[in-house]
């Protein structure tokens, strides 16, 4: 019987694992050029990493400015401030927004309102909001609202595409949702004295995010590609010599076993086949 | 051609068949009334709308309306008819709008505000419900308890049907409230008007995933069932295979023929380096140890020192030769652990965009560096163990776990935690949050060295099969005894931490055990079983008493620990089924920000999916199947550490379905040591194997045949080649 031999296994030592894909270099360098495609795909596809960030701050105020009036009362402002930035997540607010910004409604996706920085509205979310939120998930614009605990200001943060995209939905926030409370007004037939009145604390301000982003992705991609298609290659050939290596093994196994099953004298048969000694 | 016609079609065309009936069967039901395959229900829809509770001259736009008293009334009113929409009246009703008869939906909520969680009082017995509940169909409710605002979420296998349930739910609280306002009309203004703020937004959660599903069971049918059909046509031949690579191993308690050179006699520093980690495993909180360097990843402790260890590493391969070099040898471990990588690399390249515009990528970076860290140090430990050195590994370890479980006791006894105390004098130690206090069910939380009490129970109970092999194969009574101490020991210590895990473990492992040594170990269990009970009750009082309550019929099942693990298998469906196959980026699902999981499995399905999370179960399954074999080998003493090393795996195996094990490394370093550990075991020592020594040989040596390099007759590599004419005839019968 052969004494298997312990290159032929699937178990590799890496000197072998080199000669290997030396001696497979056509498929080592398809995995090389399938690798680098990947790196490039997720290059191209990289548009989607939102790299672009802006925020601004929009006051919720009465015809008669709260902070040039003293005797406004702030509170009720402050509640007030609260409720838009939820309203301001629904999807007719966010509608406005994007007919203002120029964008389709469905490149729109809000979230809050927080009251705080540390305060996290989804934890422990069941599967159905879960669900809505991964609905939302690859909308290019998220925005955040923040409703200030002290003050009747809303701060609205938005990711984009571009930092220049990021600014112009930002802008956009006040102006659709202006556009929005005005309307409302119009239709409730609400005294000018009344009116709510919004007022954007200076426009956007935008910074650019996520630089190394997408490199890491490039990277991402390069290496598990590789390594799959490494592994593939490896696995393959291991494989492919493990199973030449049992079919010897067993070969010389049945040749030892035909021989002692003959009595090589008279040539008798003394066993057969189904009483292969174990 | 010749390969081609050897092919055995037949069989293969018979799993092919078979692959694609699992297919379908994932993807569909079939059906004799009405005969035919109808979807399974696996696809998820969702709608979300709000509903503003407001009064006729709108607070939003008048500033004269809202009042704080008001605004606080109309916040309880929408928590009113979000209750109002969970009756049976308004569920009956949803479902015949939306078109299912006499069914109802499943409405649910708020959950911000918590109302649902029914655990904090005992569960009553409830009647049969009289109306059919379709659970396909689901509603949720939410308000916040602060604003007056409701919001509705629909989750349903169409769009269609989500859209329809948020719309019906809408009209029906309208037609509620104007009802109501109809038999008791408000003065004024103080009329509550409901007012929707726009369309639902709705969409498809898991889009494709009936295919990937179908496409999943396809290839998994096709490689477990070609697998199998190739393990069967070999079976012969692996056997005669294993058996002549058994016996090509040394006993570990014969001498061996050389000198030895095995830790810790030996100069080689690696084997030194790998002690002096495994001793930093078990003595040091590393991973509350932040490093006052900036490196691109985190800086706690493990890093630098696995950097080190991988230098010392890559310079033994490329500077040292012969029997002291490092053998690299990737096995089935190896493969799985770096298909495993790379699934998680995967991951992240193709929901990169989704990772970053949710701030993700970072988190994802610096868990595959972790993921590095683990598998770099399994290649090192891999090609550095010798055989001869795991028995002194595993008495090492031994005894290191023997010091955390009396360290766990002095904390458990005096809130004294030594292991924090003490390197907090010396480096940067950042304490848990929960540092010495109690959690929500009043267990103190105990630490040792380790960031959780869970993995503490884990490493502990990992100890465990290596003390009982101790206790068992120990040539002396003497060293005996101690192990059966360092058993009680580790038991308590593993008590200590007041977690169910550190009796979940510890019986795993002894059921384990059993099954390979029924004899030896139920003996020791039946024999020393009350010894040990009295010895972990005088070490830890009260603790065992704590932990067996908790596992009681009546408590198993209602804990908070046990309903809340259980509560997330139906919440993290979407997330599931968003990404089934590659996930949504490894290790993304933060726990603070999104929930709490404590199980690994189901992490990894959410963040590798389905693929990543066989990888992470071949790991295992492939340890397990190299320790196995050589538990059956001839070698008592490397079956008797293989079944330890066995056992261990086991308990992390399971251990992974009750908490996160690959986000606290005390557990996946020792795991991947330990499955090092199997694998040297099945190596045989490199004094015995002259396939090691030849390379010992001078360069200029001409080899023992022309008088120079080492004689190698005592190693023959094979049996004498003997051609079948001149075998001896053997009678048979």
């Amino acid at each position: 019987m052969t004494e298997p031999d312990e290159s032929e296994s699937i178990e590799l030592e890496l000197s072998e694992i080199i000669k290997t894909l030396k001696s497979h270099w056509i498929a080592t360098g398809i995995v090389v050029v399938l690798a680098v495609g990947a790196a490039l795909a997720a290059r191209l596809t990289s548009h989607s990493v939102p790299t672009g960030v802006a925020t601004t701050q929009v006051l919720v105020d009465s015809p008669s400015s709260e902070l040039a009036n003293l005797n406004q009362n702030p509170t009720p402002l402050i509640s007030r401030a609260s409720v838009f930035a939820q309203v301001m997540t629904s999807s007719t607010v966010l509608q406005d927004i994007a007919k203002a910004a120029g964008i389709p409604a469905s490149q729109l996706t809000a979230s809050g309102p927080y009251s705080g920085s540390g305060e996290v509205l989804d934890t422990v979310t069941p599967a159905e909001a879960r669900s809505s939120q991964l609905v939302g998930e690859k909308a290019p614009y998220r925005l955040t609202f923040v409703a200030q605990q002290n003050e009747p200001v809303i701060t609205a943060t938005v990711q984009g595409p571009t930092e220049l995209d990021a600014a112009n939905v930002a802008n956009a926030i006040y102006t659709g949702t202006r556009a929005y409370v005005e309307t409302a007004q119009r239709e409730g037939s609400t005294p000018s004295e009344h009116k709510v009145t919004l007022r954007q604390l200076g426009s956007a301000e935008a910074a650019a995010v996520n630089s190394s982003s997408r490199s890491t992705l490039e990277v991402a991609a390069f290496l598990g590609v590789l390594v799959i298609g490494l592994l593939l290659i490896i696995a393959f050939e291991g494989l492919r010599r493990r199973d030449r290596e049992l079919a010897v093994v067993q070969r010389d196994f049945d040749a030892e076993l035909d021989a002692v099953a003959f009595d090589p004298r008279d040539r008798h048969q003394v066993a057969t086949a189904g009483e292969r000694r174990p | 051609m010749r390969s081609l016609r050897n092919f055995r079609w037949r069989p293969f065309a018979a799993l092919l068949a078979l692959a694609a009936l699992a297919a379908v069967l994932v993807g569909y039901k079939p059906s004799l009334s009405p005969p035919g395959l109808h979807p399974r229900g696996v696809e998820l829809a969702s709608a979300h709308a709000q509903l503003l509770v407001d009064s006729s001259e709108s607070e939003v736009t008048d500033i004269q309306q809202i009042t704080e008293f008001r605004a606080t009334l109309a916040a309880e009113l929408a928590l009113n008819y979000t209750l109002y929409l969970q009756s049976d009246t308004a569920t009956g009703a949803l479902g015949r709008d939306i078109g299912l008869g006499a069914r109802h939906v499943v409405a649910s909520g708020p959950y911000t505000l918590l109302l649902g969680r029914t655990n904090y009082a005992p569960t009553k017995p409830s009647p049969p419900q009289p109306q059919t509940v379709d659970h396909s169909y689901r509603l949720l409710v939410d308000v916040d308890g602060a604003r007056p605002m409701i919001d509705l979420y629909a989750q349903t296998p169409t769009v269609r049907s989500a859209v329809a349930l948020v719309d019906a739910a809408r009209a029906v609280l309208q037609s509620y409230v104007t009802e109501q306002q109809a038999g008791h009309p408000p003065a004024g203004a103080a009329a509550v008007v409901l007012r929707p703020l726009g369309p639902p937004i709705a969409g498809v959660v898991d889009p494709g995933v009936r295919w990937q599903l179908m496409l999943f069971a396809f290839m998994l049918v096709l490689l477990v069932g070609g697998s199998l059909l190739w393990a069967r046509r070999h079976r012969q031949g692996r056997l005669l295979r294993d058996a002549a690579a058994t016996a090509k191993l040394d006993r570990l308690d014969d001498p061996p023929g050389q000198e030895e050179d095995a830790w810790p006699h030996t100069k080689r520093v690696l084997p030194w380096g790998l002690a002096g980690f495994v001793a930093m495993l078990f003595l040091v909180p590393f991973d509350a140890i932040d490093l006052p360097v900036h490196l691109p990843v985190n800086s706690t402790l493990d890093r630098p020192v696995v950097v080190a260890l991988a230098m010392l590493w890559l310079c033994s391969l490329a500077l040292v030769s012969g029997a002291a070099r490092p053998r690299l040898k990737l096995t089935p471990v190896h493969w799985m652990l770096l298909a495993f990588f790379a699934v998680a690399l995967l991951s992240l390249a193709l929901n990169g965009g989704a990772l970053a515009s949710m701030d993700e990528t970072s988190l994802v970076v610096k868990k595959l560096a972790l993921l590095v860290s683990y598998i770099l140090f399994f290649f090192i430990v891999a090609s550095v163990l010798r055989p001869r050195e795991v028995p002194r590994f595993a008495a090492l370890m031994v005894g290191l776990g023997v010091v955390v479980a009396l360290g766990t006791i002095v904390e458990y006894r005096f809130h004294y935690n030594p292991f924090y105390e003490l390197w907090g004098k010396v480096l940067p130690v950042t304490k848990p949050t929960g540092f010495d206090s109690v959690d929500s069910i009043g267990r103190l939380e105990v630490y040792g060295p380790t960031l959780q009490p869970l993995e503490l129970a884990a490493m502990l109970a990992m100890m465990l099969p290596f003390a009982i092999i101790g206790a068992l194969d120990s040539p002396t009574k003497r060293r005996r005894t101690l192990y059966v101490i360092a058993v009680a020991l580790l038991l308590a210590g593993g008590v200590a931490t007041a977690r169910k895990t550190s009796l979940v473990v510890p019986l795993a492992v002894a059921v384990v055990m059993v099954a390979y040594r029924p004899r030896q170990v139920g003996g020791l269990v039946v024999k020393l079983g009350v010894v040990l009970l009295v010895l972990v009750h005088f070490a830890a009082p009260s603790a065992l008493g704590s932990v067996i309550s908790q596992l009681e019929p009546g408590h198993v099942n209602t804990a908070l620990t046990t309903t809340d693990r259980t509560a997330r298998y139906d919440a993290v469906t979407p997330d599931i089924l968003r990404h089934p196959l590659i996930g949504r980026g490894y290790e993304s699902y933060a726990p603070q920000k999104y929930r709490i999981l404590d199980n690994e499995y189901l992490g990894l399905l959410i963040t590798v999916g389905l693929v990543g999370a066989l990888c992470y179960l071949g790991v295992f399954i492939a340890m397990l199947a190299a320790a196995h074999r050589t538990i059956r080998g001839p070698d008592p003493r490397r079956a008797g550490l293989a079944l330890a090393a066995f056992a261990t795996v086991a308990a992390i195996m399971i251990a992974s379905s009750l908490f996160d094990v690959l986000s606290f490394p005390h557990v996946p370093y020792l795991l991947l040591f330990v499955g090092a550990m199997i694998l040297a075991l099945r190596e045989p020592s490199p004094a015995t194997e002259p396939a090691r020594i030849l390379t010992v040989r001078p360069r200029d040596s001409a080899g023992p045949a022309a008088g120079g390099g080492l004689d190698l007759d005592p190693f023959p590599l094979a049996p004498p080649r003997v051609r079948t004419s001149e075998r001896e005839p053997v009678l048979t019968g």
